[in-house]
């Protein structure tokens, strides 16, 4: 058992780092000598989560947590929660909390009034309110049964302008971010700029009414500004949400940007798997970030970890790197893990691990195209540990992705090799070690690079395919002729090393790899 | 003022109808005044057919006035929906691409290119696939490389391009580079930031670079090295209108050059007067345009 995370009135435990979401077996706690009841751990009152967390703590108290098995003790871990300065109840600045009343000031008078080491609270209540922005080194919390809800008119949210020149107009302060540009956004439900120390943690919901607010009609189409999303950082560090559920978010649900130290521990998010552009966390240029114990049903992405556009990457050239997701759970959704395809600062050291995928098209999706740019290098992307069920392709890297307005052209679709320039996005090394996909549909991967520049190196070791025979036929990347397969094994266009470790592929059709333009191939079963 | 009556005046095809077009276009935009709606699709009517031909794209004096009237073809469009309106503008684009294909290799002369960008991106956003946002980022590149004289901060009319004017600081065509950057901007797909970035930055250095040489009515000179000589009526009216569409499209800062736009629409008219003639084709338009922005800009 292992100690993830404190606040002053919680904290997130780890049960066992080497199972997946699920624990294999049941277990029982005790805090401080008495059962945890369902109450303070909200989590685990649906099911046998590895990590977990626990509520309605004291502040600076010495709790010790003890796990049994078959009421045998098994294990235990002491901990001490956080010093907290003062409490503050929304309620008290004059929130209803009856989803009537517009509660938007009250909940950011709270916040801005909140000292450092605070906790704002959010008491049982359904609360109606627009866009709110953070303040550092406090706490909010939404209890159990607090559920924010986000207004729906448009023209009463306020508008973070994508770029405004400095007053000496040299320079440029970017606030808004649309798809990796900087482009005119709504704020978002929370919003941050600028700030650091805060924790969010529940068990309490935001919810975006992206159904109620019209969001979800003709979503592409920028009326005044782009579309909110549930929580936006920009340039931030040290941000932590605990244990809320996000649901119905207008479009990506987590989204900081050039941000660092952030943990996103037991976060519930959910949309429908009908509802456009509603990725589920991604991260954009940021650093040293973690996602454990996160569950996803969405109605695109889950988890895609971006760094901009060309624009952006050229002239910041941040990467999004030093990323772990471990112990998650990504149900439905195009993809389980994408890299892109706003990756024009690179995208580097991601490790995905112990988690659970099922129903989703893609496992792992790495995206890019020609014109992300010279700092548009994927490398050092890691699958361990990985479950899949109904996965209907589990690997798919494409380097000519149909995305932006003009990804349909020639320049971006064409098979014959372009000149290497300022604009060609580098594939390195992407690695899937004991991966197990049970019920494929399309292939187990499929990898197309570019001529020019082809992937780096896919090694894929102790791997285990098998597939689905009802299942449906499908093009398994988005990019001009990309044929229809079902139940193919691994297709490979312009690589430079593919290794095969013993992997296996049950009820594969055809020959398990099919390469065109590899110049390696090692398959040692 | 009667735009259909200014209108009807006008030859098909040439260059100062086109940009009473843009003036007239302008003007129903910025005021839902519908006569000068109808007064465009009247003037169109004459020259497009039932199927979309445009038997004068080979007639009159060459493509610049065609391809201001194509930017009233897509106006017409978005207006209509009418099939021939888009079927006209697509002879037109296949027009420029042939012209682009012609003189693209030779760099020093791409500058002339950039009168149609707003035709170009405005077209392909409609209907075509979008690449032509990279041709026009390098048209405004090139044009800048080979033409912007970074000391004085200008554009320079070369000389080698076309007869000898007296000088080569020349506001008409610094104010037509900053009406083509402006109007292009514009047409542009956002979402295609870093082309849309180039030219909003070429634009705020333009604007950036000439602010200096207004003379101490308020004026630039057509010579504009020289502020004391004779103001030009035409140029001031273009800066006054690339000025607040700069506002308007967000590209200038509202606080400083919103003030500056009014000021300098205030003293031309002040100085040169109001044009309402078709003696005086470019006053008019431009007039009319700058009006048009003015009153967009106020409004919100």
């Amino acid at each position: 058992m292992k100690l993830l995370f404190v606040s002053a009135r919680s904290c997130t435990v780890l049960m066992d780092e080497n199972s997946g979401f699920f624990l294999d077996l049941s277990r029982t706690f005790k805090l401080n000598g008495e059962p945890l009841d369902d109450e303070r751990s909200y989590v685990r009152r649906e099911e046998e989560r590895n990590v977990f967390s626990i509520y309605g703590l004291w502040p600076d108290t010495e709790y010790t947590l003890e796990a049994f098995v078959k009421d045998e003790w098994e294990s235990r871990i002491t901990f001490r929660t956080e010093k907290e300065v003062v409490s503050l109840n929304v309620r008290r600045f004059g929130a209803k909390g009856d989803k009537q009343h517009d509660d938007t000031a009250a909940i950011q008078a709270a916040i801005l009034s909140c000292p450092p080491g605070g906790r704002v609270l959010i008491p049982k209540g359904n609360y109606l309110t627009g866009p709110l922005f953070l303040k550092s080194h406090i706490t909010i919390e939404l209890k159990p049964d607090a559920a924010l809800f986000l207004k729906t008119e448009r023209e009463q949210f306020p508008v973070l302008p994508g770029m405004t020149r400095t007053t000496d107009e040299e320079g440029e302060v970017l606030l808004g971010s649309w798809e990796g540009n900087p482009l005119d956004a709504f704020a978002s439900f929370i919003t941050g700029i600028g700030v650091e120390d805060v924790k969010i943690i529940g068990p309490g919901v935001l919810d975006g009414q992206g159904h109620v607010g019209g969001w979800w009609v003709n979503p592409k189409i920028k009326k005044i500004a782009y579309r909110p999303r549930m929580f936006y950082l920009k340039d931030c560090k040290d941000i932590t949400l605990q244990g809320i559920t996000v649901r119905n978010s207008p479009a990506w649900n987590l989204h900081p940007t050039f941000s660092e130290n952030l943990s996103f521990l037991n976060v519930t998010i959910e949309a429908p798997a009908n509802s456009p552009n509603t990725d589920g966390f991604d991260p954009e240029s940021c650093k040293h970030v973690r996602v454990y114990g996160t569950v996803f049903s969405v109605g695109d992405d889950c988890i895609a970890l971006k760094a901009g556009k060309i624009y952006m990457g050229m002239k910041y050239h941040v990467p999004c790197e030093d990323i772990e997701i471990a112990w998650c759970c990504m149900l439905d959704g195009h993809g389980g893990v994408t890299v892109g395809s706003e990756m024009a600062g690179g995208v580097k050291n991601v490790r995905v691990h112990h988690c659970y995928m099922r129903g989703n098209d893609r496992g792992l999706r790495i995206k890019t195209r020609r014109g992300r740019g010279k700092y548009a290098v994927i490398d050092g992307i890691v699958f361990d540990h990985v479950r899949m069920e109904g996965v209907r392709c589990p690997l798919v890297v494409n380097a000519m992705y149909f995305c932006d307005p003009d990804g349909r052209t020639e320049y971006v679709q064409s098979r014959e090799k372009q000149p290497v320039d300022d604009t060609t996005p580098t594939i390195g090394s992407i690695r899937f070690e004991q991966v197990e996909a049970e019920n494929c549909e399309a292939c187990a991967g499929y990898i197309l690079g570019l001529p020019e520049r082809p992937v780096g190196e896919i090694t894929l070791k102790d791997c285990r395919f098998t597939f689905n025979p009802d299942g449906k036929a499908m093009a398994p990347a988005m990019a001009w002729n990309v044929e229809e397969c079902k139940n193919r094994g691994l297709i490979a266009y312009f690589v430079d090393r593919l290794t095969l470790d013993h992997v296996t592929m049950e009820g594969v059709s055809g020959e398990r790899v099919k390469a065109t333009e590899v110049d390696t191939i090692i398959d040692e079963g | 003022m009667n735009a259909k009556a200014i209108l009807r005046e006008c030859r098909e095809g040439n260059r100062f109808d086109g940009n009473l077009l843009k003036g007239c276009m302008a003007m129903y935009r910025a005021a839902g005044d519908g006569p000068f709606r109808d007064a465009v699709l009247e003037y169109l009517d004459k020259g497009v057919s039932s199927d979309g031909q445009l038997p004068a794209l080979n007639a009159g004096e060459g493509l610049a006035g065609k391809i201001s009237y194509g930017t009233a073809l897509l106006f017409a469009w978005d207006e209509t929906g009418e099939e021939r309106y888009k079927a006209a503008a697509k002879q037109i684009r296949e027009k420029y691409t042939e012209l682009d294909r012609q003189i693209l290799p030779d760099s020093a002369v791409r500058g002339t290119l950039h009168p149609y960008q707003p035709f170009v991106i405005g077209y392909d956003c409609r209907f075509g696939d979008k690449q032509s946002h990279k041709a026009a980022a390098k048209c405004f590149q090139c044009l800048r490389n080979h033409t912007f004289d970074k000391e004085k901060k200008l554009y320079q009319y070369k000389p080698a391009l076309n007869p000898p004017i007296e000088s080569a600081y020349d506001l008409r065509h610094n104010g037509g580079i900053f009406l083509s950057l402006a109007d292009t901007i514009e047409q542009m797909d956002i979402q295609l930031y870093e082309h849309y970035r180039v030219l909003a930055d070429l634009f705020l250095e333009a604007v950036r670079g000439l602010i200096p040489y207004r003379n101490k009515t308020g004026l630039f000179a057509r010579d504009i090295i020289n502020p004391d000589s004779e103001p030009d009526a035409d140029g001031n009216r273009m800066v006054a209108y690339a000025l607040f569409k700069g506002v308007r499209l967000g590209l200038l800062d509202e606080e400083k050059y919103l003030p500056m736009a009014q000021d300098l629409m205030i003293t031309a008219n002040l100085h040169f007067g109001v044009c309402v003639s078709m003696d005086y084709p470019g006053q008019l338009s431009f007039g009319l345009m700058a009006e048009a922005e003015r009153m967009e800009v106020e409004k919100r």
